[in-house]
């Protein structure tokens, strides 16, 4: 117990110490913030681990703690096996960026980028350790404006609109929340997530009042712009398209992730049996599955249509969360899990492509599976893990999902999503197609393989890609044995 | 010791696939010799898994997972027969490899995709769920795309995409259809479900996925376009081992496992018929050598698949039979055709002529494989064919066995209009006899194809075993 | 006192109009100071004293200040920006448009007795400010601790030259 404790402690102390170090530190010395960061973010990874199997040894299934300064203070935060999971993508996505950063952000930019992604990882983690909505809204808002400031970090004039795009629609999703969850409160008169669940959302005559509706719609509407879910859409290209690649990383790898899908996870779990609210997220998953993969056909930008790709599978979560139950649980959490990983490699070789081509415009590339084989193997086992081609670890994940969707009665979408998955497969090759595999023209000839960090974060991304993937069965009997399947 | 045979054919290839860069990076001849020799290694566990098949003592490994998965393999007879045809075929066609391809670059990637191919290939025949199934068979998906476009044209590339995203999309299709089958059942397991009726649905479902992968009509064109792949490629994915799959996938699910309507003994007939007779035509007007034999595929897959839906027992052990022999004759005829334009570096029909003075063993092994296919005795051809016609026609279906006839006759004219282009004739260019490994390998295939009618009894034994299974 | 806080409503949208469509950026800043001092008001009169002490003291006095300063600070720049940027195609009746729709809203609610539920009104609770904060919402104390300096972090990397 006394690890779990200190275990817990440190996810809040950790990225606190961080962001201190960070505002104080000179220039001169930012060297040092980086390696300082990137030390906490693999600790965070590591602490995740051991704390899911803590929470194994000791078979409880939450924890809650808080700092005790003066004497009886309730607990403010609780960790879940849910949110160690989300802790470890938080950690994993935040060291990618990181070693990332160190070679392509620009020198001057460094230290601004630290500060900020400290405050970031302390948003993401606060939202998976709080108990409270409104406690949940306010580190949303910090995500909100650290995220809005990263993407235009880069003072490019394309940044800097696209940046100024999230921020409105990202004010507009905090404005619904508010008011979503000031109905609420005046329903119910507390926000904490137990009370909610507790006092059985679904009663006929609480699903009867319009004013409940409403304050779902409300709640939802906003998490789903968070979560780059169609129809809210239409900032996450131009976004993931000019902010820096690192930052691109974090957006795509855990920022809609954690702000987002996790955010509506727990708010369907308040009030999720409601049939109606898991026929429309169902709906608007299988619509934001065609759309992005569609959207995705067309790009020409290497980043767009991987920006679309993130779209695109954002639907496949919200079809998980809509199916509901175990299955589809634990299908949306290894799913964000999985995406967090691929994706984070897909960009980091739109790193890897950006400082040793300097273009990423598909047309103007081709061929480099001579030039730059690492990056090219990594990205076509990224890709074959996006699809849903065995034995990667992101067929398994789609697997869950869709049998949680037949399971719940929603065949109809369960084929949609299975048959959509071929767009997947298509925008892929055709990225496959222009980048990487076919004649080297002339002008790329003499390109050389990317050394350094952002080698080292392929490989290792690819890895633990394959490793989920074969090792799935070793994940199922683990589930299985701690009761949960 | 039954079980390590069974893993050893499986994951020697599989997994050995994966060594094969590190060694190509040293020395070259050694990665060659590498990949040979993991290929004969599955060749030779399978025939020393035979006696066990035979004698009723399956190897059988099972793992047990939640959710109705498992890692469950079975080595019966059907999966035993599938695994030396496909192994003794590919086992020559890589031996070919080495004197076709050893001019051209990233020969690494290339024997990379083959071993993993094969190893895939065997995974899938010995494999006994349904998940399991669907992994290996996205696996050989996603190989023959890299080698389809081995050539990194702009082309080849686009073909390439093409079969990857038909094969993968009959793969999705087909994957709905294992749900439903866990949804009803509660396990994806073949040996808990066996003797399940499935309802009709799943079966059309999973019938659209075997037609993707076995090129029929009206699912085919991937096949003839993706003759832009180096011939042993050819000869491997699209006449001996990949086309194949989808008819193993259609024995193994619908005829030994579990139980189908009777309606489908009907349509699936109906369906090959169409495709059997349409490609015959278009291989008849094709000017293009591989394009011919492609089409040839398709009509040859047809008919192996009437054999095997008419729901007769007899034709069942027809259609393997068939299976055995078109893949040894067909992988012969692509080979040749590959030696032809590896001498003339060109396809087309029009420019070929009277090289059977320059190339005359070409010449006789294409002959030989080509009156394999056509039915002709005593090639082991005529014995398959002549089974399933004489069973087709005395359960009754007499329309079948017309088409069938006229198959035939198809079959016999456009493979002799193609040989006297391309052998007989005045010469047109010049060429020369292929590498000694080359021809190596087709007069290997060529008296396979020969002795395979000679001694045909010893795949007939196998084959009715296969029919006792149900 | 409904139809004080409908009316302070009413004069909330129309402030908060003319901050966004005003072509001038002192009159924003100024009808903005004006917004959140009717904001207010009404929270004063729903009896939550230290909600309208923190948002008048926060928004009409800190924000204008900063807002006004930074406005005259960077007058001879905003002179250019403006000329490159104005929109000359908008619709030039669309703000006093959206006003009179305002007081249409206003008028409405007044007249049509909408039931808002005024008289639910909590009684104010006897904790003193510190407990409330720091006991029963001390992560959203964190909470606003960071964002504090994130905000800080943000104008510091936004505005900061090369």
């Amino acid at each position: 117990m006394r690890a779990l404790q200190y275990v817990s402690m440190l996810f809040v102390i950790i990225p606190l110490t961080a962001l201190i170090v960070c505002s104080l530190i000179k220039r001169s010395r930012q060297n040092a913030a980086f390696y300082l960061l990137s030390a906490f973010a693999a600790a965070q990874v590591g602490l995740a681990l051991y704390g899911l199997m803590l929470f194994n040894s000791l078979n409880i299934s939450e924890y809650s703690f808080g700092f005790h300064i003066t004497q009886a203070v309730a607990d403010v935060f609780t960790l879940k096996p849910a949110s160690l999971v989300m802790l470890l993508c938080i950690g994993l996505v935040s060291f990618t960026s990181l070693l990332v950063a160190y070679k392509t952000m620009p020198a001057n930019k460094k230290l601004s980028y630290l500060r900020l992604l400290s405050a970031l990882i302390i948003g993401m983690n606060g939202i998976v350790l709080v108990n409270d909505l409104f406690t949940m809204y306010l580190f949303i808002e910090i995500i909100g404006i650290s995220s809005f400031v990263l993407i235009s970090t880069t003072k490019t004039e394309e940044g800097l609109e696209s940046a100024f795009i999230y921020l409105v629609m990202s004010s507009l999703a905090s404005i619904m929340l508010l008011t979503g969850l000031a109905f609420i409160f005046m329903r119910t008169g507390s926000l904490k997530f137990e009370y909610l669940i507790a006092i059985n959302n679904t009663s006929a005559e609480v699903s009867q009042n319009a004013l409940t509706y409403l304050s779902y719609i409300l709640v939802i509407s906003g998490l789903l712009i968070k979560t780059g879910a169609v129809p809210f859409h239409s900032w996450l290209p131009d976004a993931h398209q000019s902010a820096d690649t690192s930052v691109s990383v974090l957006l795509s790898g855990i920022v809609i992730k954690a702000a987002g899908v996790y955010c509506l996870m727990r708010v369907t779990d308040i009030f999720g049996n409601l049939y109606a609210i898991r026929l429309s997220l169902a709906i608007l998953g299988v619509i934001t599955i065609a759309v992005g993969a569609m959207f995705a056909l067309h790009q020409n930008h290497f980043k767009r249509i991987l920006a679309y790709s993130s779209v695109s599978q954002m639907g496949y979560m919200l079809l998980g969360i809509s199916a509901g139950g175990i299955l589809g649980f634990i299908g949306t959490m290894l799913h964000i899990f999985n995406h967090a990983v691929f994706k984070s490699t897909l960009f980091t070789n739109a790193a890897a492509l950006h400082e040793e081509v300097h273009t990423l415009d598909i047309d103007k590339l081709g061929g480099l599976q001579k030039q730059m084989p690492i990056t090219a193997t990594t990205s076509l086992i990224a890709f074959l893990s996006t699809a849903g081609i065995p034995p990667l670890s992101g067929f398994w994940s789609k697997l869950l999902i869709i049998i949680a969707l037949w399971k719940a009665n929603f065949i109809g979408f369960a084929a949609a999503a299975l048959v959509l998955s071929i767009f997947t497969a298509a925008y892929f090759l055709r990225l496959q197609m222009n980048v990487f595999w076919g004649q080297t023209p002339e002008h790329l000839q003499s390109i050389k393989e990317v050394k350094g960090t952002i080698r080292f974060a392929e490989i290792m991304l690819t890895i633990i890609t394959i490793a989920v993937g074969l090792g799935f069965p070793f994940i199922l009997l683990f589930l299985e044995a701690s009761g949960i399947i | 010791m039954k079980e390590i045979l069974m893993l050893a054919a499986i994951c020697v290839p599989l997994l050995g696939a994966f060594l094969i860069p590190i060694f190509g990076k040293a020395i070259t001849k050694l990665r060659n010799a590498l990949a040979l020799i993991f290929v004969l290694t599955a060749l030779l566990c399978s025939i020393l898994l035979l006696p066990y098949a035979v004698a009723d003592n399956d190897a059988v490994i099972h793992i047990y997972l939640p959710l109705g998965l498992s890692i469950g393999f079975h080595a019966d007879a059907l999966a035993v027969f599938m695994a030396i045809t496909s192994t003794l075929v590919s086992s020559v066609i890589v031996l070919y490899s080495f004197g076709y391809i050893k001019d051209y670059p990233n020969q690494n990637e290339y024997y990379l995709m083959i071993c993993l191919f094969i190893g895939a290939m065997m995974g899938l025949v010995y494999s006994s769920n349904l998940i399991l199934l669907y992994m290996f068979w996205e696996i050989t998906s996603f190989c023959s795309w890299r080698l389809i476009g081995f050539y990194r044209d702009r082309t080849a590339l686009i073909r390439a995409n093409k079969a990857f995203i038909t094969t993968v999309l009959g793969a999705l299709i087909m994957l709905i259809g294992f749900i439903g089958i866990y949804a009803e059942t509660g396990t994806f397991d073949l040996s808990v479900i066996k003797g399940y009726t499935l309802p009709s649905w799943i079966v059309a479902v999973i019938l659209v996925g075997i037609l993707t992968k076995s090129a029929t009509f009206p699912l085919h064109n991937w096949l003839p376009d993706a003759g832009v792949a180096p011939s042993p490629v050819t000869s491997l994915l699209h006449a001996a081992v990949l086309v194949k799959i989808g008819l193993y996938a259609y024995v193994r699910l619908f005829v030994v496992e579990l139980n189908i309507d009777k309606v489908f003994e009907t349509i699936v007939p109906v369906i090959a018929a169409v495709s059997a007779l349409l490609s015959a035509g278009a291989a008849l007007k094709a000017t293009d050598i591989k394009r011919v034999i492609a089409y040839s595929t398709i009509s040859q897959i047809a008919f192996i698949l009437l054999g095997l839906s008419c729901g007769v027992e007899v034709g069942l052990a027809g259609g393997l039979l068939y299976i055995l022999a078109h893949s040894i004759a067909k992988g012969g005829l692509f080979l040749c055709a590959g030696i032809v334009e590896h001498a003339l570096h060109t396809k087309d029909m029009s420019k070929m002529g009277g090289l059977i003075k320059t190339m005359p063993v070409t010449a006789i092994s294409c002959l030989f494989c080509a009156l394999s296919v056509m039915g002709i005795p005593p090639f082991g051809g005529f014995f398959a064919k002549f089974l399933v016609i004489d069973e087709i026609v005395s359960a009754g279906q007499i329309t079948l066995g017309i088409i069938f006839i006229i198959g035939a006759i198809m079959t016999v004219l456009y493979l002799a209009r193609m040989f006297s282009l391309v052998f007989l004739g005045e010469e047109k260019a010049k060429a020369h006899e292929g590498t000694k490994v080359m021809l190596a390998s087709v007069i290997i295939l060529a008296v396979l194809s020969l002795f395979m009618g000679i001694l045909i009894n010893l795949p007939t034994e196998l084959v009715k075993m296969v029919g006792g299974l149900q | 006192m409904e139809v004080i806080i409908t009316i302070c409503l009413g004069f909330m949208l129309v402030f908060a109009i003319v901050a966004v469509m005003n072509k001038s950026l002192l009159k924003s800043a100024i009808a903005l100071a004006l917004v959140s001092i009717f904001l207010g008001v009404i929270l004063y009169l729903l009896t939550a004293k230290w909600a309208a002490v923190f948002e008048v003291s926060v928004c009409s006095g800190l924000v204008t200040v900063i807002s006004i300063s930074a406005i005259s600070l960077t007058h001879e720049e905003k002179e250019q920006l403006q000329k490159k940027y104005m929109d000359k195609r908008r619709m030039a009746m669309l703000p006093y448009l959206l006003i009179l729709c305002g007081f249409l809203l206003v008028f409405i609610v007044l007249t049509a007795k909408i039931q808002l539920p005024y008289d639910q009104l909590a009684e104010p609770s006897t904790e003193t400010l510190s407990e409330a904060l720091w006991d029963n919402r001390q992560a959203d104390v964190w909470g606003q601790i960071i964002i504090l300096l994130t905000g800080a972090f943000a104008v510091v990397t936004l505005f900061k030259e090369a």
